[in-house]
């Protein structure tokens, strides 16, 4: 079965992922640092911008700001983007 | 067994047992407090629905810790360096925030009790039962497993205990509080857990810097220590150092000393060497870039040994340099397990999301949370609590590469640790620590596995038969009969299942081949209401034939086990198969998705208060 696979659609998806693997492996790595970065600001943005307050903080017990789940995700986040920057 | 550790054992008297006994009865007796909330169904499986976000935070990030992990993740963070920590990084928070606030509020204002349950809903009987049956079977496997390994590879090394008596312990406690408190006893016992497992980490992770001399010390100190090689060779006589030392040299290496490394048990191979190299940067290697050297010096050592001995090109080694130890991020072509696109891509957006959302064992804590905004906090406050993990687990790794350098089995370093810094009464509270971590993993493994089996697979069989659904009297009697059995059998099968390496791999390897799949039905089943039941079925079915497609094919990606490079294709090969397939078919009627989809649930009012109805 592996064999057969290998054979057949092996060269089918050699010229598929076999250029991708070329694009990527020609990344310089302070791009990949960036892309980690982004992963973790884009979704710190997408929950305070692109979420609206009254879905995130549905049920919360009071309106304040300890309680808004807004804050916890960047400050849950921040360490993150901390050790990435740096390490 | 090693001296360090034996001593290590033999010094637990006293104070270090007392704390490990005390231990154990306090948690049975915490556990089975929680029997008498206990009344249906609802009461076993999610807790009644009143758990409080800090529980439920402290509850996940303690069932996804096992007592393996504080092995497997110091002895990678000693043999790969920190890139380990993306697992619990880049690999479980974003994913968490995900699931907090696209799943999570979904999954609970459902009324669910499981992940397949909800995807019958969404979908079709077809897809919940096959999630349910690949759920329902890995985690009774996982269940024997984690009570083997660790009793057989943690506590037996370690103390030296019977690992039969470890196992039947575990059973006896864990399936007592799980039988009679459900969800809130297993909840309640993490907590505890949390801390002790807490407490003990940081004391190992102080204790180890403080030896090392800081961060500072430990950078500084780990970039400069030598590369070794450890070295396995195959001959039925005793092959002696000094020739392995003249065939390194002769292939171009200043090798500064070589030793022939600890046997731990009386049929280990003698041929086994620990080599120090002043570099691997000789002239052969001239100009290249580091990731080129260590692929050039690899080849070369490989030649110096396929000489010695019978082995030829069975001989065996590992080279260890530590130029990238402190990297977080390695570029696309590494000879180590982590490369930044697996790591991103297939970790960070397919593997960690699917997990945190789509593993009934972390998803449960949060269908028992007493509002929705607990369920979300739940999840957030897990996050936070998992980012201190590689700091007690993976930091004491990489201590333990400037502590003992030539240890020749990365997965010794904590046990080795443990041994060489922590003082009577610590020690005894980081065993404790180790069982901490084991019974949480293990109690809810079993929850979960009782609730898919109960609901999923059983309900669903009782349904078609008699026609009718399981009333909440029912469920709870069956969920109880199925933990004593499933406990049992885990016991009786867990020294079988703990030697069939094959068994293993083949699970964990048919769980990989769901995982990509199921997060792009998940996904699109919540954000886009025109999915429907038969894109569903074909993108599940489809991208599992893919993910084994791309297994199967050697030399795609560039690592020796591309899983996280298959997950990612997977999922994006399923996310169109799924969108195809159900632009070309019939959608589902409004009625059938009321309150499952993103945008209805967001936009109607009046689904809302239905909702607030049926969850109340």
């Amino acid at each position: 079965m592996s064999e057969w696979i290998n054979s057949t659609l092996g060269p089918l998806l050699e010229q598929v992922f076999g250029p991708i693997d070329m694009l990527l492996t020609g990344v310089y790595m302070p791009w990949a640092k960036l892309v980690a970065l982004a992963y973790f600001i884009g979704t710190m943005a997408w929950v305070f911008i692109g979420l609206k307050k009254e879905y995130v903080n549905l049920e919360a017990p009071s309106n304040h700001i300890w309680h808004d789940l807004r804050f916890w995700t960047v400050i849950s986040m921040t360490p993150h983007v901390i050790v990435y920057l740096y390490l | 067994m090693d001296p360090n550790i034996q001593e290590a054992a033999s010094n637990l008297a006293g104070i270090d047992v007392t704390i490990i006994v005390m231990y154990m009865i306090g948690v049975f007796i915490l556990g089975t407090y929680f029997g008498k909330y206990v009344k249906s169904a609802g009461d076993f499986f999610v807790a009644s629905r009143a758990l409080p976000f800090w529980a439920i935070g402290m509850s996940i990030v303690v069932s996804d810790i096992g007592a393996m992990d504080f092995v497997a993740v110091a002895g990678s963070a000693f043999t790969d360096g920190i890139a380990v920590a993306n697992f619990d990084w880049i690999g479980s928070m974003p994913a968490m925030v995900f699931a907090a606030f696209i799943f999570v509020p979904y999954f609970w204002r459902s009324g669910v009790y499981t992940i397949p349950e909800w995807l019958g809903r969404r979908y079709n009987a077809g897809v919940q039962i096959i999630h349910a049956a690949m759920w329902g079977v890995f985690l009774l496997t996982m269940l024997s497993l984690m009570l083997w390994v660790t009793g057989d590879e943690l506590m037996n090394t370690i103390l030296g205990w019977d690992p039969y008596w470890v196992v039947w312990l575990m059973v006896l406690i864990t399936g007592v509080y799980t039988f009679s408190g459900g969800l809130s006893a297993v909840v309640m016992v993490d907590v505890v857990q949390l801390i002790i497992m807490f407490i003990g980490g940081i004391s190992l992770l102080v204790l180890s810097m403080w030896e090392v001399g800081g961060p500072v010390g430990l950078q500084e100190k780990i970039t400069s220590t030598e590369p070794r090689v450890i070295i396995e060779l195959h001959d039925e006589a005793e092959i002696q150092p000094a020739t392995v030392e003249e065939a390194l040299s002769q292939a171009g290496f200043n090798v500064t000393g070589l030793d022939r490394a600890p046997m731990r048990t009386k049929d280990a191979n003698p041929n086994r060497f620990v080599a120090r190299l002043e570099t691997v940067e000789i002239e052969a290697t001239e100009g290249a870039d580091i990731a080129a050297i260590r692929t050039k010096a690899k080849g070369l050592i490989e030649g110096a040994l396929a000489g010695i001995g019978d082995g030829g090109e069975e001989n065996g080694f590992q080279l260890r340099t530590y130029e990238s130890h402190f990297k977080i991020l390695l570029p696309h072509h590494t000879d180590k397990p982590y490369p930044w696109t697996g790591i991103v891509f297939g970790l960070g957006i397919v593997l960690a999301v699917a997990y945190m959302s789509g593993n009934q064992a972390i998803v449960q804590r949060t269908l028992g949370a007493r509002s929705e905004w607990d369920a979300k906090g739940g999840m957030l406050f897990g996050g936070f609590l998992k980012s201190f993990i590689p700091l007690m687990v993976a930091v004491p790794g990489l201590c333990a590469v400037v502590l003992i350098p030539d240890l020749a089995e990365g997965d010794r370093a904590v046990p080795e640790m443990i041994g060489l810094l922590l003082p009577p009464g610590l020690k005894g509270l980081m065993f404790v620590a180790l069982f901490a971590a084991l019974m949480s993993s293990v109690d809810s493994t079993l929850s979960s596995a009782t609730t898919i089996w109960t609901t999923d697979l059983y309900g669903r069989l009782r349904q078609f038969i008699t026609g009718r659904e399981m009333d909440e009297k029912h469920g709870l009697f069956i969920g109880r009969a199925f933990t004593v059995i499933f406990i049992i059998l885990a016991g009786f099968l867990a020294p079988w299942i703990g030697q069939q390496e094959g068994l293993y791999v083949f699970i964990q390897t048919a769980l990989s081949l769901f995982q990509g799949p199921t997060l792009a039905i998940l996904l699109l089943g919540i954000i886009w209401k025109r999915a429907n039941r038969w894109g569903g079925l074909a993108g599940l079915v489809l991208g599992v034939g893919f993910t084994t497609t791309l297994n199967m094919v050697d030399g795609l990606f560039p690592s020796d086990d591309p899983f996280l490079f298959v997950a990612w294709w997977s999922f994006v090969f399923s996310l169109i198969v799924t969108i195809v397939v159900s632009l070309l078919t019939p959608p589902e009627p409004e009625e059938k998705i009321r309150g499952l989809v993103w945008g209805q649930v967001m936009k109607d009012g009046e689904i809302q208060r239905v909702l607030g109805e049926k969850v109340s």
